[in-house]
């Protein structure tokens, strides 16, 4: 029991306290630097420090290696984990830097998937519920990078509001912790629970009123580790219903568009403030739908409100994510 | 609160319907394989069948689609 519990507490401790130690610092850093980004969901629109996912970043990759201490027969997934959500990293601070597009993007978090397939670290089996497991020998490996642009990008999508990336991804991160728990999948959980001690860490600074934002190498670093860690943890089918709701308020705000968007392209914003701070849905058709506007369609709400209704669609998503993975352990 | 249990709703429906489509699409096939590889070969079955496979999925993503934004088209009616 102890030596299923250790090493995930200890990464979780490790990524907890790297992040926090590390945020007040890189802040300041990134604000004396002009790495400032304008909360618009604010009256004031004050200038927060940008980039700052850098923070959980360091303590993702610091407890790998903590992780690769109680593990190390698992140091080719270690190598491919860190590997390819660096690769996430990189192309988010790329972004930062140079504006790569919205349609680069995604190919470049896709690059991700290489060492991945070059180290044949996956395992071509999914298992899916009322079916057991398949054989997925040739669609799997392309289906990888596929499945990392997918999750980073719509975990960048949902990146909108104070706290709604961190704690989203947070309660989705602990669903896929307990599903992999379920299936046995001890080593996987304590790489996972790394990102979940660093997330929480980050939140802390990121919760309304946000004092830090992530910017986009947070976003599509978080996003490239939970799609990583749904194929080592073998959870696929649990990890795409536990991210339920980016996905749906990417998919929706894509089907508006039309195209593939970054939010600064798009003249009509989804969402607008009114004079007392609350937060009203843009009745314009022009505007993209997405997860906030339709939360905001019945009524004007505060902006932590609306964080925490995507709370709970996270939570709803969560507990089917264990449910399926319930279903296929029965089957 | 209405509008949040609607998008509940909605993310149920979208699971169930998920449940649903991977078991037709996985029951389906066997049947596909078993017919298409004696007629055109492993590889072009392979690409036939993610083909197929996609298409499912596509429609699924379609009604989805629609379900939620008939489903805000409603919400904003009822408010104007």
């Amino acid at each position: 029991m102890l030596e299923t519990i250790l090493p995930m507490v200890i990464t979780i401790l490790i990524g907890f306290i790297t992040t926090l130690l590390l945020i007040p610092s890189v802040s300041k850093f990134m604000f004396k630097h002009g790495i400032i980004g304008i909360d618009v969901h604010k009256l004031d629109r004050p200038k927060i420090p940008e980039l700052c996912g850098i923070t959980i970043v360091i303590g993702v990759t610091v407890s790998a290696i903590i992780f690769s201490l109680f593990y190390p027969e698992q140091n080719m997934w270690i190598l491919a984990f860190v590997s390819s959500t660096l690769i996430a990293a990189i192309v988010g601070i790329l972004d930062r830097i140079t504006k790569i597009g919205p349609r680069l993007k995604p190919v470049l978090v896709a690059l991700g998937a290489i060492p991945i397939i070059f180290l044949a670290v996956y395992n071509p089996y999914p298992e899916f519920p009322f079916i057991g497991a398949t054989r997925l020998t040739i669609i799997y490996p392309l289906l990888i990078p596929i499945a990392l642009a997918v999750t980073a990008n719509s975990v960048n999508m949902l990146d909108v509001f104070n706290g709604s990336m961190t704690g989203t991804c947070s309660i989705a991160i602990f669903a896929m912790i307990i599903c992999m728990l379920m299936m046995g999948r001890v080593d996987a959980a304590a790489l996972a629970a790394g990102l979940l001690g660093s997330l929480l860490a980050f939140h802390i600074f990121n919760k309304y009123p946000a004092k830090v934002f992530a910017g986009d190498v947070g976003s599509l670093f978080i996003g490239a580790s939970i799609g990583v860690l749904a194929i080592y943890g073998r959870i696929e089918v649990a990890a795409i219903t536990a991210m339920m709701p980016h996905i749906m308020n990417a998919f929706y705000g894509l089907a508006t568009v039309g195209r593939l968007y970054e939010r600064k392209e798009i003249s009509t914003r989804p969402i607008r403030v009114l004079e007392d701070g609350r937060l009203e849905v843009n009745k314009d058709s022009k505007a993209p739908i997405t997860l906030a506007r339709m939360i905001l369609a019945q009524r004007p709400l505060k902006e932590f409100e609306v964080t925490r209704r995507m709370f709970i669609l996270s939570a709803v998503s969560a507990i089917l994510a264990v449910l399926t993975q319930l279903l296929i352990i029965w089957w | 609160m209405r509008a949040i249990f609607g998008l509940i709703l909605i993310i149920f429906f979208v699971w169930l319907t998920m449940l649903i489509g991977l078991v037709v699409i996985f029951v389906s096939l066997p049947l596909l394989i078993l017919t298409l590889s004696k007629t055109i070969g492993r590889f072009f079955e392979s690409i036939t069948v993610a083909g197929i496979a996609s298409v499912m999925v596509i429609i699924w993503l379609v009604i989805w689609k629609e379900l939620a934004f008939r489903y805000f088209s409603k919400m904003i009616a009822e408010r104007q």
